[in-house]
């Protein structure tokens, strides 16, 4: 089976003051219906990757860096090279979603909106996709009318979820999605992005610092630290 | 999905951008009230600036008179000068008025006794001052009153009025009478004084009948247009010389002023005739302005009692024969006694008085190289006005190099050196043109155009009364009001501009993490760019509704504090659609500039600071 997204040889370095870390990511291979998990304390570089893969964030180089749709195959480091930003763009409002810490909703638009926006963008209608998503996983009509600044935590991290894989995206990528709510909504919440991810077939990319959110049949990535005098390697592999 | 990704629609990011002011709907409104508070008071300010101009305007425009441009002085207008300025298209109506003595005429209360005076003015068909007054131009038999003339009479439209007019021949008072119809009464704000606007075939006609001249067609006596002789000189041939008394008493009310004694030779080079024998002389003659017949005959009358023959004469007239020959013209009156004394042939018209008909002072003696042109000969009258073609009887032979024409045929001619003067070929009579027209009223076809039209007959030397002080000052008010709302406006605008700019800019700052999350999700810089533009827009769109519900509000309770001062339909405080129309379209233009600033800033967020900034 032909991988979803490949990042193979990667190195990126940033620097602050003269200590320099870097992040290399030998091999990072995702196939299509993977759950990953990236797990890691802070400072390995979990933010890093997931910047990379989420195209907002060019690597120095790679060896191989590309998304596949279907047969086709669109080399990402060539787009990062030629700097053809309105392309990136396209491919991340198409066929990635976005979780992010504290939902990332935005505040102006009602619930409804905000996870209906995910379809506006690819102009897409919603055909009454948004309410079948929203009873799966729990959230009543009234909240999808609210804003988000309405909702609990845990809601507004449910309606995050919803707006990541509304479009039907190819890849998910969860940054921390529940880091905001309880160890045991917690899990209540990444449960539903498993059962959902699993339904509507898309890959999940999850960065998290908890490894109790890890499931065993999960593809599993960590970091391995050497640290020297100025310079901190952080290396990226699969367990 | 193969291929390429669908395109981005274009209404996501407006709605975002209005979505976003919405949920901010306090402090946008807020925002959008600052704006208005400016564009409102700009807004009155140019109202009440239009308003007021256009007030004052419309009161000039509205009132024919500040479009009349009349003449300072009396003067001589030709009929085809007049046609000249009235064909030109600033021009909307022009017609020639009489002199202003021969203008006033007495009318007839209904009682048939008790009369008025009036000021008569000539209207014709297009008077701009009847008719914008809503008075029709009368018909040939009707005439319109002001409403002072009218109260003065106590005559009403449709009346019928009887006017009169006189003359004095000698100590005689002559009347001519006429009945009109009253059509109209002009209100007072087209004539305040007590006038009587007629037709101006009837002005002419009093103008003629005060002059003397019969006018047939009204069954009015009088005399024709016969043109008078004017005269240069005399040569006075007396028996014996004068003595100083004499010449002192010649000079004195005779028009002449100048006595001068000629040999025979001087005589003959001015006249072509020699004079032998012991005969005195004399030329008294004129500085410049002739002397009349009644001049004449005062010197014959103080020369009474002493043997003297009076001969007399015009100048510097010459006339052109059909085979091209000039000949100075002589005039020359002898009568048969006086010219046996003398020694000489009398003309065949003798010594004939003024009134003599054409048939004997159209004669001439010719040279005798030139009597063979036939019994009549057309003669060209050089430098005379009018038609100087004129048919002589060729009457004998004359000195050589002169044309000897009869003394009152002569000063005839030298009148036509003033004035037209016409062969007329029905009355067989030298008779005068029409004389010019004492004045004029002028109406420009618009307030705008008087300045150039007064300024243009002031090039032909001609002062003229006309209102364009009053049009001026409006102009110039105009443009210092306009000077001084723009730089109200510019103090304005710079202060709305600017903090329009410092909010669109703070709100991109503060909203950094929303609009990285746009780029996240796969909006292209260009539409996070338009993000911060489309929200200055409705905001300077809603900042205009404001400002003109506002303005509309406002210059309601201002017009109606001043509507009594008003006329109907006038507004103090006023603005035409288009001029709102350009101010809020101008007002979004400038908010869209305003929000370009904002608009780079946004587009410097990366999407991974919404990653990022958590």
């Amino acid at each position: 089976m032909k991988p979803q997204l490949s990042l193979q040889g990667a190195v990126r370095c940033r620097s602050r003051g003269n200590h320099t870390f870097e992040l290399r990511v030998p091999d990072f291979t995702l196939a299509p219906g993977d759950f990953v998990a990236v797990a890691g304390a802070s400072g390995c570089g979990k933010s890093t990757l997931l910047d990379l893969l989420a195209l907002v964030l060019p690597p120095d180089s790679t060896r191989h860096f590309s998304f596949h749709l279907g047969d086709s195959s669109v080399d990402l480091q060539n787009l990062w090279n030629t700097g053809d930003e309105a392309a990136l763009a396209a491919i991340r409002r198409r066929h990635l979603g976005y979780v992010l810490q504290t939902g990332g909703l935005f505040p102006f638009l009602s619930v409804r909106h905000n996870i209906r926006l995910a379809l506006d963008l690819n102009g897409a209608a919603d055909d009454g996709r948004v309410d079948a998503l929203a009873e799966t996983i729990g959230l009543s009509a009234p909240m999808l009318a609210s804003k988000p600044q309405f909702l609990s935590g845990g809601q507004r991290q449910r309606a995050a979820i919803l707006r990541a894989l509304a479009h039907r995206p190819r890849v998910v990528l969860a940054d921390e999605p529940t880091a905001a709510v309880d160890q045991e909504l917690a899990h209540r919440i990444v449960r539903e992005l498993r059962r959902l991810a699993a339904v509507e077939g898309s890959t999940v990319i999850m960065v998290t610092h908890d490894r109790t959110l890890v499931d065993e049949n999960d593809v599993q990535y960590g970091f391995d630290l050497h640290a020297e005098e100025n310079r901190t390697v952080s290396t990226c592999k699969r367990h | 999905m193969p291929g390429e990704p669908p395109r981005l629609p274009r209404s996501v990011v407006p709605r975002l951008a209005f979505a976003d002011l919405w949920h901010e709907w306090i402090l946008s409104f807020c925002i959008a009230t600052a704006l208005a508070a400016v564009l409102a008071p700009l807004l009155l300010l140019l109202g009440l600036k239009h308003g007021t101009i256009e007030t004052m305007r419309d009161r000039l425009i509205q009132d024919p008179i500040y479009r009349e441009i009349r003449p300072a002085q009396t003067g001589n207008f030709a009929e085809d000068w007049l046609q000249r300025w009235r064909r030109r298209p600033d021009v909307i109506f022009m017609t020639p008025t009489i002199l202003r003595g021969a203008s006033i005429v007495r009318a007839f209360k209904p009682n048939g006794r008790d009369t008025a005076s009036l000021d008569m003015v000539p209207t014709a068909p297009g008077d701009p001052l009847l008719l914008e007054n809503g008075i029709d131009v009368p018909p040939e038999n009707g005439v319109v009153l002001t409403t002072e003339a009218a109260s003065q009479l106590g005559l009403k439209p449709g009346a019928t009025l009887r006017i009169q007019a006189n003359r004095y021949r000698g100590s005689v008072q002559e009347f001519a009478d006429a009945t009109f119809q009253l059509t109209g009464v002009l209100p007072p704000r087209g004539d305040p004084l007590p006038r009587l606007y007629a037709p101006l075939a009837f002005t002419e006609d009093v103008e003629a009948f005060r002059n003397g001249v019969a006018v047939p067609a009204r069954s009015w006596p009088g005399g024709t247009r016969t043109a008078a002789p004017s005269y240069d000189g005399v040569f006075i041939i007396a028996a014996a010389p004068f003595d100083a008394l004499t010449q002192r008493n010649i000079t004195t009310g005779t028009g002449f002023s100048l006595v001068e004694e000629l040999g025979p030779d001087e005589l003959a080079r001015r006249s072509g005739f020699r004079i032998a024998g012991t005969w005195h002389i004399y030329d008294l003659h004129v500085i410049s302005e002739p002397s009349t017949e009644a001049g004449v005959n005062n010197a014959r009358e103080r020369l009474r009692g002493q043997d003297v023959i009076l001969i007399p004469y015009a100048r510097d007239l010459a006339v052109t024969l059909p085979n091209g020959a000039r000949l100075a013209v002589s005039s020359w009156s002898l009568a048969d006694d006086d010219a046996r004394r003398l020694e000489l042939v009398a003309p065949p018209w003798g010594a004939p008085p003024v009134t003599a008909d054409f048939s004997v002072l159209g004669a001439v003696l010719l040279p005798a190289a030139m009597t063979g042109t036939g019994p009549q000969v057309p003669v060209r009258i050089e430098r005379v006005l009018g038609d100087p073609a004129l048919p002589l009887a060729v009457a004998g032979t004359g000195p050589e190099g002169f044309a000897v024409v009869p003394s009152p045929l002569a000063g005839m001619l030298r009148t036509g050196l003033r004035r037209e003067i016409l062969y007329d070929r029905d009355s067989a009579s030298l008779v005068l043109g029409r004389p010019g027209f004492g004045g004029f009223r002028l109406y420009a076809r618009t307030i705008d155009d008087v300045s150039a039209l007064a300024a243009a007959l002031r090039e032909e030397g001609i002062e003229v009364v006309s209102q364009v002080q009053a049009i001026d000052r409006i102009r110039v008010l105009d443009r210092g009001l306009t000077r001084m709302f723009w730089l109200v406006a510019v103090v304005g605008i710079v202060g709305g501009a600017a903090a329009l700019v410092a909010s669109l800019y703070a709100a991109v700052q503060r909203k950094r993490r929303d609009l990285g999350m746009m780029r996240l999700l796969g909006l292209p810089r260009s539409s996070v760019f338009l993000f911060p533009i489309y929200q200055s827009t409705a905001l300077a769109a809603t900042a205009a509704l404001i400002a003109l519900i506002a303005f509309f509000a406002l210059a309601g309770v201002i017009n109606r504090v001043f509507a009594s001062d008003l006329d109907l339909g006038q507004r103090l405080c006023w603005l035409p659609a288009s001029y709102l129309l350009v101010a809020a379209l101008a007002m979004t233009s400038a908010a869209a500039l305003c929000a370009l600033m904002a608009g780079a800033r946004a587009t410097q967020v990366e999407p991974a600071e919404a990653i990022r900034d958590e």
